[in-house]
């Protein structure tokens, strides 16, 4: 029973991970841009979600709601203003310089945070907090289900928009080759534009499905940016589906190993899968060579 | 049509070009021709806006289209389908075809111009759901000309489209080059297959290592010595 209990548990937080690395690896999908600030800006996330609520007093969804849209525009000036003028001066397909600029750009966040805000933890109750389902003998925090069935349902539907929308075609096929996809009409940058926007959008939705039940302080970037990099190298690079499972294994690890030993001896648990999954099957669960 | 005036590109500190000019009059088949390195590849590149042309002029109905950015000529009508296919290989053919038409202008005409592709092309309809990168590279090349078609062209540039097929293969490619230039499509084809080539080309240009060295009609580059001697090797 114990184990089950924490096989579910692992499974909501899992949604989350995955809504965070489906970002991370969309990013990369398209742009081969690896963003080392992706855990950051999930931690300013949960600080605008966290000043929104408070300002507001709205219920948290909604809040999650204008987060990912304040982080959508975020992405969007950040790639429109700054990354895209770095790729321009790059020739190498797999881009040095935005590398250093991304994991630049998280130590700034998180000092940034540290000095203006301070190093107290926040978190906020909720009309959710402490709200629990019950079946059987197991015990479910509400706002985790919640966070869970958003997340999964957000992912499932980024796959259909990425496979079957026009735009969705235009970011695939950029993905796949930058030139001719120009040849066709279509503009990079606007596509960049999008899609980085997209993936720092679902970073901003992360940050309001965890503030009803995750304390926020200025450190927990990097944690989270680990677990995202793991996340994606186990489901493929670039694969949306493939983050998402991904996301749920690592979520499924850390609790039910935390179940037998302590929580970091969890964490390794997950490092090791990493690198076992990096050995026999590099290219990741469901990885291919391009986003899909 | 199309005037490409004496440009010059640079790749860094080299110069690829030297100095290219041709012309393109409405519904012609016009021939780019040369040997490797030449700069073939560098013109329509240019003509498409993947290159940065240092210096020159390209004036395309009329108007200068130089530092248009090349998204922006797609909806002009010039097209191209590069060398080597470059399909987008994880996609199926159908949806290679559905980028083609990414515009909302090419939109309007996608299901018309989807059926004309597959009436070309059975095959293509054949294999809609097949990957692209799994085709044969005839089958490959005949979806990178519908995909250039889907894009509503009114002057179509072919990298060399002869490149790696078998001869049978290279037959029906430029049977259907004619037959799309007879729908009102300009041509522009660039190609090391002189023979071929030169019997369906209203005119043709040669170049070599980024200059201009002949041009003229088909039949008097056919009949030309240096011609001969130089791709023919009689």
């Amino acid at each position: 029973m114990m184990v089950l209990q924490s096989f579910i548990d692992g499974l909501l937080i899992g949604g989350v991970y995955a809504t965070i690395s489906v970002g991370l690896s969309l990013a990369f999908g398209v742009m081969r841009i690896i963003n080392w600030a992706q855990g950051e800006l999930l931690m300013i996330s949960m600080y605008i979600a966290y000043a929104i609520f408070m300002a507001l007093g709205v219920d948290p969804y909604l809040v999650m709601v204008l987060t990912a849209v304040i982080m959508f525009g975020v992405g969007y000036l950040l790639q429109n203003s700054i990354i895209s003028n770095l790729l321009a001066r790059e020739t190498a397909r797999e881009p040095i310089s935005v590398l250093l600029f991304t994991s630049g750009l998280g130590m700034f966040l998180s000092n940034g945070v540290l000095a203006v805000i301070g190093a107290n933890p926040l978190s906020v109750i909720t009309q959710y907090s402490g709200k629990m389902i019950v079946i059987g003998n197991l015990y479910f925090s509400l706002p985790r289900v919640i966070s869970f069935f958003i997340a999964v349902v957000v992912t499932i539907l980024l796959y259909f928009f990425i496979q079957r929308s026009e735009m969705g075609r235009a970011i695939r096929a950029t993905s796949q080759n930058r030139q001719v996809a120009t040849l066709m009409g279509i503009n990079q940058k606007k596509i960049y534009n999008i899609a980085f926007a997209i993936s720092i959008a679902l970073v901003g939705m992360s940050g309001g499905l965890l503030l009803p039940y995750y304390t926020v302080s200025y450190s927990i970037g990097t944690t989270f940016s680990f677990k995202a990099f793991v996340v994606v190298v186990l489901g493929g690079k670039g694969s949306i589906l493939g983050a998402l499972i991904g996301g749920l294994i690592v979520g499924v690890i850390e609790r039910v190993g935390a179940l037998f030993f302590s929580e970091t001896v969890a964490q390794m648990f997950v490092f090791l899968i990493f690198i076992i999954v990096l050995l026999f099957k590099p290219n990741g669960l469901l990885g291919e060579k391009d986003l899909q | 049509m199309l005037k490409i005036d004496n440009i010059v590109v640079n790749y860094g500190n080299f110069e690829a070009l030297h100095g290219i000019s041709l012309e393109i009059g409405d519904g012609e088949i016009v021939a780019l021709l040369g040997g490797n390195g030449a700069g073939k590849t560098t013109t329509i590149n240019s003509v498409s806006g993947m290159t940065h042309v240092v210096s020159g002029d390209i004036i395309y109905n009329g108007q200068s289209i130089k530092d248009m950015p090349s998204f922006d000529r797609v909806k002009q009508g010039i097209i191209q389908v590069p060398e080597g296919r470059k399909l987008f290989p994880s996609m199926t053919v159908y949806e290679n075809l559905l980028v083609g038409s990414y515009l909302p202008e090419t939109r309007k005409h996608r299901e018309e111009n989807l059926e004309m592709c597959y009436e070309i092309f059975p095959k293509l309809k054949e294999r809609r759901n097949q990957l692209a990168g799994s085709l044969s590279g005839g089958e490959q090349q005949m979806c990178a000309i519908s995909r250039a078609l889907m894009s509503c062209p009114k002057l179509l540039m072919l990298d060399e489209p002869s490149l790696g097929l078998a001869p049978v293969v290279v037959d029906m490619i430029f049977d259907t080059i004619v037959r799309i230039n007879k729908l009102g499509v300009t041509i522009l084809l660039v190609e090391q297959n002189v023979l071929a080539t030169l019997d369906i080309a209203n005119r043709g240009y040669v170049i070599e290592v980024g200059n201009n060295v002949m041009n003229g009609s088909a039949e008097e580059l056919l009949n030309n010595d240096d011609m001969r001697k130089a791709y023919l090797g009689i």
